[in-house]
């Protein structure tokens, strides 16, 4: 009786991108038809104009009941859709997956979840659509809702709570489900810290208790504390399967070089989705002479180009700084009121560039991850290690004493005073 | 074996019809939760709440009233226009109303379909289904209005329950059918209304059949909704009954519909959550 509960052989996901005959990205219909129409007039037969996008490209992979498996990866190596694939979201092109148990999965904090509809209607609603009977709801909502730590608001409709609110009942009632296979995405790097550890801390528990999980995540810590095996995903293939720890150390071994520029040229192969297409990401010393080694005394600037693909596109950029082992350092947001700060922007090329402080960040290698939210808080699009670049002690800074413990080094205003005698 | 039960297999092939209804079937409760859901929104938050059930049709038909009963003075069976009008706006509603929800039902709840699994017909069926409440609701305030008047409902009354079939099997296929397309070509989501404000005119709501000249009556008689609003309105209000055979069209042509809307569904529901 020790069937696997997950057995994946050669399974595949194409996308086809289509290549529009007028090259402009986004064009509608009617573009299209001038299109087919002035080539018909010129003799031509239109050609189905499609780019193979092979997102999976044959993987294999079984998963013991009771297992907690990571899958890592690079934006775009295939995780995602491997993982909604599992879930069902989306169709295999070819290959076949078997999944024994019930499955619940967590592919967004929320799904099901209307503003309009107060917290205790959202608990059920929610709570239908990753499979709980309405029995099973009932049974649990007391649980659900002393977890969420919301009861006083119960009754108050979705939209009026705050981001965090909105989350931590989100989330409870995600943690309440009854499935053998957890399939869970990312969901867990929004809401505050005390909270995400809560929901660490409930999905160790879940694991424990003998549930099989497949956990995608951008972060390799939390993939290390939740998960024993992990699976590093490149190019749709699985390109490492081992422990944890051993892929976490080949993971970041492999992505060492110095980047301190990125970009893409093409709108549609850019990393992105329908609205938001990412261009080009650069760091450099700000002021008169820019340097991409900078030291610790050099203000940065973090540029961010990006492609906003409609009109009135409310989007806000969050900056991750990460330690060369990837743990998060600090985030910071877009300024609230600039664009790539949650106003609405038009159609175009835009730029939103943060400034790091001089004295701020010790010297050492950082990354620097993206997340892209719509609105202000629902993060849609995390690009991990887009930049990883060197900050260097300033020995020609008088006051330089050697390396410095810590993740920042930031200077502080001190002051002080007599209080006594 | 409950083990075999929870087995899933994840393939590349299209479902079969009898699976995809299973799926349906099976996730009944998802679908009740749907329903609430489709009226709840519906309502939140507006002044007038569920009184814009009965609104509806009572403006349409004041509207008709105003212009047919009185300005142009259509016949109608022999009771007042506005008591006419309304019992066909009521039973229409079953499809406008349905269509138009059911139609734009998965690009609207676009998050649900990239982000959890459930059988994706459930949101146009749900969408079709929730104007159950508002019939319902709408054809009990008739009736107090009707016995007033002097057109108590008689024997036939329960006839309103094979008048609404036919047009709930169109509304779930057609908005089946529709709703799918419009993933790909969102021009749909523009053209449909106005599709279904012209339809209007192509079905005896506004007018008796009897004012159509005879060599269009065969015509009008072939429209799925010409029989089921004939039907209703005599089963409320004792007006003429539709011929026999053309309530058999009406249930075929309306069947068909509902399994044409079910197969294109389910050939093209794999690829929902690629396109939209």
């Amino acid at each position: 009786m020790s069937l696997p509960a997950i057995s994946v052989t050669g399974l595949t996901k194409r996308y086809r991108i289509r290549r529009s005959p007028t090259g402009k990205y986004g064009s509608d219909l009617a573009d299209d038809a001038a299109a087919f129409v002035m080539n018909l007039l010129k003799g031509k037969l239109p050609k189905a104009e499609f780019d193979d996008f092979w997102a999976l490209n044959g993987v294999d992979f079984e998963v013991e009941p009771g297992q907690a498996i990571g899958l890592v990866g690079r934006n775009g190596a295939g995780k995602s859709t491997l993982l909604k694939l599992l879930a069902r979201v989306v169709r295999p092109t070819s290959g076949e997956a078997i999944l024994r148990g019930r499955i619940g999965s967590l592919l967004e904090v929320g799904t099901g979840f209307h503003p309009d509809l107060t917290g205790r209607e959202n608990v059920f609603l929610a709570g239908a659509f990753l499979g709980l009977k309405r029995t099973e709801i009932r049974a649990r909502f007391d649980e659900i809702v002393e977890f969420s730590e919301v009861s006083k608001f119960l009754d108050t409709p979705v939209k009026r709570y705050s981001s965090g609110m909105y989350t931590r009942l989100a989330f409870s009632v995600a943690a309440h489900l009854e499935a053998d296979i957890l399939l869970v995405d990312e969901v867990l790097a929004v809401g505050d810290s005390a909270f995400q550890r809560k929901c660490l801390g409930k999905m160790n528990d879940v694991t424990k208790q003998g549930r099989t999980v497949v956990f995608v995540s951008h972060s390799m810590q939390a993939v290390q504390s939740l998960c024993s095996r992990c699976l590093w995903l490149m190019g749709g293939k699985v390109h490492m399967d081992g422990t944890a720890r051993d892929v976490a150390d080949a993971y970041f071994g492999a992505n060492s070089e110095t980047r301190t520029l990125i970009h893409w040229d093409d709108p549609k192969t850019a990393p992105g989705d329908r609205e938001f297409r990412l261009a080009r990401v650069s760091m450099a010393s700000a002021g008169e002479f820019t340097t991409d080694e900078p030291t610790t005394s050099d203000a940065l600037d973090l540029a961010f180009d990006f492609w906003s693909l409609k009109e009135s596109n409310s989007l806000t950029l969050h900056a991750v700084v990460l330690s060369d082992e990837g743990i998060p350092l600090f985030r910071t947001v877009a300024t609230p009121g600039q664009p790539g700060g949650g106003i609405a922007i038009s159609e175009g090329r835009w730029r939103a560039t943060c400034r790091i402080p001089s004295h701020f960040l010790n010297a050492g290698f950082h990354r620097i991850q993206l997340q892209v939210a719509r609105g202000r808080h629902e993060v849609f699009l995390t690009l991990d290690d887009l930049l990883r670049f060197e900050v260097r002690e300033d020995r020609e800074d008088p006051s330089w004493s050697g390396h410095w413990p810590g993740a920042i080094q930031p200077r502080l205003d001190w002051k002080g005073e007599k209080l006594e005698g | 074996m409950s083990q075999d039960r929870n087995t899933i297999r994840i393939h590349a092939g299209d479902p079969s019809m009898l699976r995809t209804i299973r799926d349906v079937f099976s996730s009944r409760e998802l679908l009740e939760v749907l329903i609430f859901r489709q009226i709840r929104i519906r309502y939140a938050q507006t002044a007038f709440g569920a009184f814009w059930v009965v609104l509806q049709p009572l403006l349409a038909a004041t509207l008709y009233t105003l212009v047919f009963g009185m300005f142009v003075k259509v016949a109608s069976n022999g009771i007042p226009y506005a008591l006419f009008s309304y019992a066909g706006m009521v039973s229409w509603s079953i499809f406008s109303q349905g269509f138009e929800r059911a139609s734009i039902s998965l690009v609207q709840d676009e998050r649900l379909i990239t982000k959890t699994y459930f059988p994706r017909l459930l949101l146009p069926l749900s969408s079709a289904l929730s104007v159950l409440p508002d019939l319902i609701i709408s054809t009990l305030l008739l009736i107090p209005v009707a016995v007033i008047m002097g057109y108590p409902p008689g024997l036939d009354a329960w006839m309103i329950v094979p008048a609404i079939v036919p047009p709930f099997l169109l509304t779930i296929g057609s908005g089946a059918l529709v709703a799918s397309m419009n993933i790909r070509w969102r021009d749909l989501r523009q053209a449909a209304p106005f599709v279904v404000q012209m339809l209007v005119w192509a079905t005896p709501v506004a007018y008796p059949l009897d004012m159509v000249p005879a060599q269009w009556r065969g015509l009008l008689l072939l429209n799925p909704m010409t029989a089921p609003i004939m039907l209703f309105r005599h089963a409320l209000l004792g007006t003429p009954l539709p011929p026999a055979w053309s309530l058999l069209v009406s249930f075929g042509i309306s069947f068909a519909v509902l399994l044409l809307g079910f197969h294109v569904f389910r050939r093209v529901e794999k690829t929902f959550a690629d396109y939209i």
